[in-house]
């Protein structure tokens, strides 16, 4: 009987374990990841195998007296396979094309990217290029990149053709540290299956459209959206949130979400702005309210998921991929994460306005010379390269949206190319009509000690997903006091 | 290696033979110099030189970033070990963790080496190995498989909990809960302490028992007066690893926060703090000089520990 129940015990414990080694594992928290706004191209590196962190490529022996400029990949994209393996032809191919300068990438996973540049600054081998990269990766290395100002008067580089507006993305405390490469509008994914579901139309695709529900016009707002959102919103039992009979403990469907972004990307939609003015922190009009919304969103009307809900089984950290939440508002380098291989009926609609403004936020990403490049003009002349002529193969690689105009219709056509193979058909007017809405100040500007400011950012943004009992309000005042803390760090 | 057995005194007598002697010590210690040279070397470029730039960095103000402009700042940094906020909370988590996980990683441990030391337990060598496999699991793996058995929506701890009408708490995004949902995770790993209480069990010679049985003495008497005492050294070299082991508690922090130490700083233990510090704010001055406050303090207990050894370890064949 004793050896029994001993053994009873010990089974019991085994199963735990098998239980437990068995468990889907959660979505990578990184991968949902309420904090950084992060195309998802570098996120799904989940380190469960060793990775071969860097990689740099050999140089030829007869090359050896070429003027070597090495391109450091990772930062932002472009450390998945398939893309190293199209970075080294692209590279190849640059290589061939002249005889001056021997073009070497160093690839890092994007998991180490930020300590290896780190390391490889502090030991003195910079590398010349960085890139691609958005304004947030950057913000990072402040003062660590060169003003490209002096090189494009010296070699006239042409920038005719590109919006004086995206300029400004390329931009740090007012020095040009990139070139125009791709940008990101963004709008809201819609998943029309399951507005259809619930009896809804479309959602507007022009700005300045109004939006019918059951006969009724609305504006295009945020008081609609939350109707919407809520419409969408499903139980198990199949009753959405504007029922009585509705229960918030056990959602199966969500109607709305900022996908992969932080506060400062949730509060732009209510107006852009910058958390800082003369060296202190202040909270932008509207932002409030944004943070407000979002927040009884998840925890007073549910129909926004929690990070919880994020991180089940149900969502496994890709809110609009899963197809279990109908709309999300993201950028166009979301492409890459629609699975449209389930998500076949889906299609993209204008952002709300708020207060009778619309504000889509934007993402650029560029390439950038260090200043403590070796061989800043044969970086330059690289750089020119990869904007120019070879630029196709770098936006075919990166999936960014030239910011050129002169190369946007090429790419639209190649991205509708993709989408067919899964027979969606998908309006990119509503990317091109977004752009004039854009952000302005940036959401991911850079702010007074970026890294410790963007934490304090972040963990409020995990607060607000994270704890039910939140009161919003004290939390921002507390938000606003450790930013001007932050801030006066570096005054001193 | 050939000890020379030709070497023939030059000297009559014990002259010769302590010369003898002499060359062959001066033999063995340059071989066995040449032998320990590779770690030598390693320790010294790999630890000692690393340990030596840190406690310099701790005196400066270095961003690695921006290497040119370090500059000496003195005793600032370490004055300002008394004035951080974050750093009190960092203590405190590290703390309070220490509090519910050490004693918990002991005594779990030695609740598996009784059942798998029972002699009423069938096919013990097969529950030996299955409760050791889990230790071999790489820990990013074990905390991302945690990360789903205890999401709070669809984690099967939860599910279980609920079966039986319990809801079960926000393991994760609670600030209460989170630190339980670590040693909870932490107790999958415990096979290697387990192995080594095993071991001591197995020494504790079974005539102690059988004179306690003559005596009258009961299982509980049995285990606090024979078991612990006997295998007190073992407890006290697990306790050792576990505590040294809490204040470096830093991968499963570190991949539940996203590096943050969330939700509310929670998870912020001291060396996610001083990550934090060192890589993410390149604030490398200041980190180092957190990296030489844990080392002292960490030093400190182990010294302490040490001390109270006398009081309550047993050393069969005495402390040396």
């Amino acid at each position: 009987m004793r050896k029994f129940a001993l053994s009873v015990v010990s089974v019991l414990i085994l199963l735990s374990m098998v239980l437990t080694a068995c468990a889907t594992p959660t979505a990578a928290p990184t991968a949902a990841a309420p904090t950084a706004e992060v195309k998802v191209v570098e996120k799904t590196v989940v380190v469960t195998q060793e990775v071969k962190v860097e990689t740099k490529v050999e140089v030829p022996v007869a090359a050896a007296e070429r003027t070597q400029v090495y391109w450091y990949i990772g930062l932002g994209a472009g450390s998945q396979p398939a893309q190293i393996e199209a970075e080294k032809v692209f590279i190849d191919k640059y290589n061939k094309s002249q005889t001056e300068i021997q073009l070497i990438p160093i690839i890092v996973d994007n998991n180490y990217a930020r300590d290896n540049l780190i390391a490889q600054i502090a030991a003195g081998n910079a590398p010349d290029i960085v890139g691609p990269v958005g304004t947030k990766g950057r913000g990072f290395f402040p003062g660590a990149f060169m003003d490209l100002t002096p090189m494009v008067e010296k070699f006239k580089y042409d920038l005719s053709d590109v919006d004086p507006k995206f300029l400004e993305f390329y931009k740090d405390e007012g020095a040009l540290v990139g070139l125009p490469f791709a940008i990101f509008p963004s709008f809201l994914w819609v998943n029309k299956t399951l507005l259809e579901e619930a009896g809804l139309d479309m959602l507007p695709q022009k700005f300045g459209e109004k939006y019918t529900i059951d006969g009724k016009e609305y504006e295009w707002n945020f008081d609609t959206l939350k109707l919407v959102a809520m419409k969408l919103t499903v139980d198990a039992k199949g009753n959405d949130a504007t029922s009585p009979d509705f229960d918030p403990t056990n959602i199966v469907q969500w109607g709305f979400d900022w996908q992969w972004t932080d506060a400062r990307g949730i509060a732009t939609s209510f107006g852009a702005g910058i958390p800082v003015a003369d060296g202190k922190a202040v909270l932008p009009a509207g932002w409030g309210e944004a943070w407000q919304w979002y927040y009884d969103g998840m925890w007073k009307d549910h129909f926004i998921p929690t990070q919880a809900n994020i991180d089940s089984d149900l969502i496994k950290g890709n809110e609009f991929g899963s197809g279990k939440v109908a709309i999300v508002h993201c950028h166009m380098w979301f492409t890459c994460c629609t699975v449209p291989e389930t998500n076949t009926n889906i299609d993209i609609a204008v952002v709300p306005a708020y207060n009778g403004v619309y504000t889509a936020k934007m993402h650029g990403d560029t390439f950038s010379i260090l200043k403590d490049s070796k061989n800043p003009e044969a970086a330059f002349k690289v750089l020119t390269y990869m904007l120019g002529e070879g630029s196709a193969d770098l936006y075919a690689l990166y999936g960014g949206m030239p910011a050129r105009a002169s190369q946007q219709a090429d790419f639209f056509a190649g991205l509708d190319k993709t989408f067919e193979k899964n027979a969606v058909k998908i309006n990119w007017q509503v990317a091109v009509d977004s752009m004039p809405y854009v952000d302005a100040p940036n959401h991911e500007a850079g702010l007074p000690n970026f890294a410790k400011a963007d934490d304090a950012i972040a963990k409020f943004t995990s607060d607000m997903r994270s704890n039910d009992k939140l009161d919003i309000k004290a939390r921002i005042d507390q938000l606003i006091t450790d930013l001007n803390t932050i801030y006066q760090e570096v005054k001193k | 290696m050939t000890v020379s057995q030709s070497v023939v005194p030059t000297k009559p007598g014990g002259a010769g033979k302590e010369s003898k002697g002499l060359g062959l010590r001066r033999r063995e210690a340059k071989w066995g110099l040449i032998f320990l040279s590779p770690w030598l070397l390693g320790f010294l470029i790999f630890t000692l030189l690393p340990m030596l730039a840190s406690l310099t960095f701790s005196f400066t103000n270095y961003n690695p970033t921006k290497p040119a402009e370090m500059s000496f700042v003195g005793l600032s940094n370490y004055a300002r070990l008394f004035n951080d906020v974050d750093l009190l909370q960092a203590i405190s988590v590290t703390l309070r963790f220490a509090l519910i996980s050490v004693p918990l990683s002991l005594i779990f441990p030695l609740l598996l080496a009784l059942l798998v030391n029972s002699k009423h337990l069938l096919a013990k060598n097969v529950f030996r190995t299955l409760f050791y496999m889990p230790y071999m699991i790489p820990v990013v793996a074990g905390v991302m498989v945690f990360g789903g058995v205890l999401n709070s929506e669809s984690g099967w701890l939860n599910r279980l909990l609920a079966m039986i009408g319990i809801q079960g708490p926000n393991w994760f995004q609670d600030a209460n809960w989170v630190l339980p949902a670590l040693v909870i995770m932490g107790f999958w790993g415990v096979g290697n302490t387990m192995l080594t209480m095993l071991s001591g069990l197995q020494n504790v010679p079974t005539e102690m028992y059988e004179a306690a049985k003559v005596d009258g003495a009961n299982a509980f008497v049995t285990f606090f007066k024979i078991t612990i005492p006997m295998i007190s050294p073992v407890v006290f070299y697990n306790l050792i690893l576990s505590l040294i082991g809490t204040f470096q508690y830093f991968t499963q922090a570190y991949v539940i926060s996203n590096g943050r130490g969330d939700p509310g700083g929670a998870t912020l233990f001291y060396n996610l703090y001083l990550y934090k510090t060192a890589f993410a704010f390149l604030d490398m001055g200041y980190g180092s000089t957190l990296a030489w406050a844990m080392f002292i303090v960490v030093l400190l207990l182990t010294v302490f520990l040490f001390q109270t050894q006398k009081r309550w370890v047993y050393y069969a064949g005495g402390e040396d």
